[in-house]
């Protein structure tokens, strides 16, 4: 995961210099091509694929944390200091999905070796942010921008729990809990920009969003020492988030 | 231009309500449901070796080979003798005899033993105590019945039932949570 981000940090260092370098010949040259952009608003969402253990499946792995690929939805606020630079904030909504319930009933059902169990999700795979962070905006005609981020924030996460009632036996259920944890969240991407009018703009962006929650599972009910029980899960979120974007110059 | 910038933005604004719709996920329930062909238990066998005298030894098996069908256990064996006021350690066996070669289903027993408990109770006068000497893994541990001590006390005779009570996630040392995997009953003569 760091050579991912190291990859995307390079890129979007080398892509700023770049234009650096271009904007600073064209000063040089007497050209100023613009003044100092607006300042706007967006309102984003889009699909969020979800990677690494947070999104596996299998009941004999702890690692495994169900998640499936999502969407999200998010605010988005920039503040352009000088020129193309600006600072960026993002408050924004993972919603995950979750997969692999199957699996989870199959094992404990082996595992208490019963004749069948089932099984009920309990909550959502989510994770709320607050990030904040440099900004650049490439001009590439009067209208079409591209733009460059890497915010870096706090993240509330949350790991979905279940509940399993075993066949046989009275008042024999037991539930992992859903868990909370917050954690230092980043996200770092791009995305085109077109202004449609003086205000109002549409976008695409697409970025890579990272936290690694410490949570800490309560297990009601647990009174055998038997089948899947995490007490505990540290596993990395990660998610490409894909995007649209309305946006408001103010 | 005026018409297409509407539907541009409309366009968006349909994508950002969806992103927010399926974001908001909804339970789901998932049933595990019954395999078909289960293996069953067709003997209950009880190895009882004299703790101060290893010759003083006698096997006892409940067989019933059509534990589905009307056919009646076999019981030409299902008994044990034992000499009054004396120490057997005893050993619990659970086989399937349907199988051939028959499979030994102890080990298994073993593994789960989290979640099982063997249930032993004299009747008919039976002066037996039987204590458990095996323990499962849990926290604390908690007896399962597979190695017991059998203490006699003086002539008697009488019936010993022995029940395996399969508990998954309610074993608390009692019999009585859960649900029965074997329910069998044992002649003892004690001599």
């Amino acid at each position: 995961m760091k050579n991912k981000i190291i990859m995307i940090s390079t890129l979007l260092v080398c892509c700023l210099f770049t234009a650096l370098g271009a904007k600073a010949q064209n000063s040089q040259n007497g050209i100023e091509t613009s003044l100092k952009e607006k300042a706007y608003i967006g309102i984003t969402g889009g699909f969020s694929p979800v990677f690494g253990n947070f999104s596996k499946a299998e009941y004999s792995d702890p690692k495994s944390g169900f998640a499936s690929s999502g969407m999200n939805i998010g605010l988005t606020g920039v503040y352009f200091i000088k020129h193309h630079f600006g600072i960026a904030g993002l408050i924004s909504y993972n919603g995950y999905g979750y997969h692999g319930a199957q699996s989870l009933a199959d094992g404990y059902k082996e595992a208490f070796d019963l004749d069948s169990t089932t099984l009920y999700r309990k909550g959502n795979n989510r994770a709320f942010n607050i990030l904040v962070g440099p900004y650049y905006s490439l001009p590439l005609s009067d209208r079409l921008h591209l733009d460059f981020s890497v915010l870096l924030g706090y993240t509330n996460a949350q790991l979905s729990g279940n509940e399993l009632f075993l066949e046989d036996g009275v008042g024999n259920q037991f539930e992992q809990k859903p868990a909370t944890a917050s954690a230092f969240g980043y996200q770092a991407g791009a995305g085109l920009r077109y202004d449609l009018a003086r205000h109002f703009g549409v976008g695409v962006q697409a970025a890579y969003f990272g936290a690694v929650p410490d949570f800490k599972i309560d297990n009601i009910n647990r009174k055998n020492e038997a089948g899947r029980l995490l007490t505990r899960y540290h596993q990395p979120i990660q998610s490409l988030n894909l995007n649209l974007m309305l946006s408001y110059r103010l | 231009m005026k018409f297409i910038r509407k539907n541009i933005i409309g366009l968006a604004a349909l994508g950002l309500a969806l992103a927010l719709w399926t974001s908001c996920n909804k339970d789901e329930q998932v049933v595990s449901p019954p395999l078909p062909g289960n293996e069953f238990m067709t003997t209950v066998k009880l190895i009882a070796v004299n703790a101060n005298d290893p010759s003083d030894a006698d096997t006892a098996s409940w067989v019933d080979l059509d534990p589905a069908g009307s056919r009646q256990p076999d019981l030409s064996n299902a008994f044990l003798d034992l000499k009054a006021n004396a120490t057997y350690n005893v050993q619990l066996q659970f086989w399937d005899e349907s199988k051939t070669p028959a499979e030994d289903i102890t080990p298994e027993i073993k593994e789960r033993a989290n979640y099982h408990l063997i249930c032993f109770t004299p009747q008919g006068g039976l002066n037996l105590t039987v204590n458990r000497t095996d323990h499962d893994g849990n926290n604390p541990p908690l007896p399962v019945g597979l190695q017991d001590n059998f203490v006699t006390g003086a002539a008697s005779s009488g019936d010993l039932n022995v029940k395996l009570r399969h508990q998954p996630n309610v074993k608390d040392g009692t019999c009585d949570p859960g649900s029965t995997d074997a329910d069998v009953d044992f002649q003892i003569n004690i001599q």
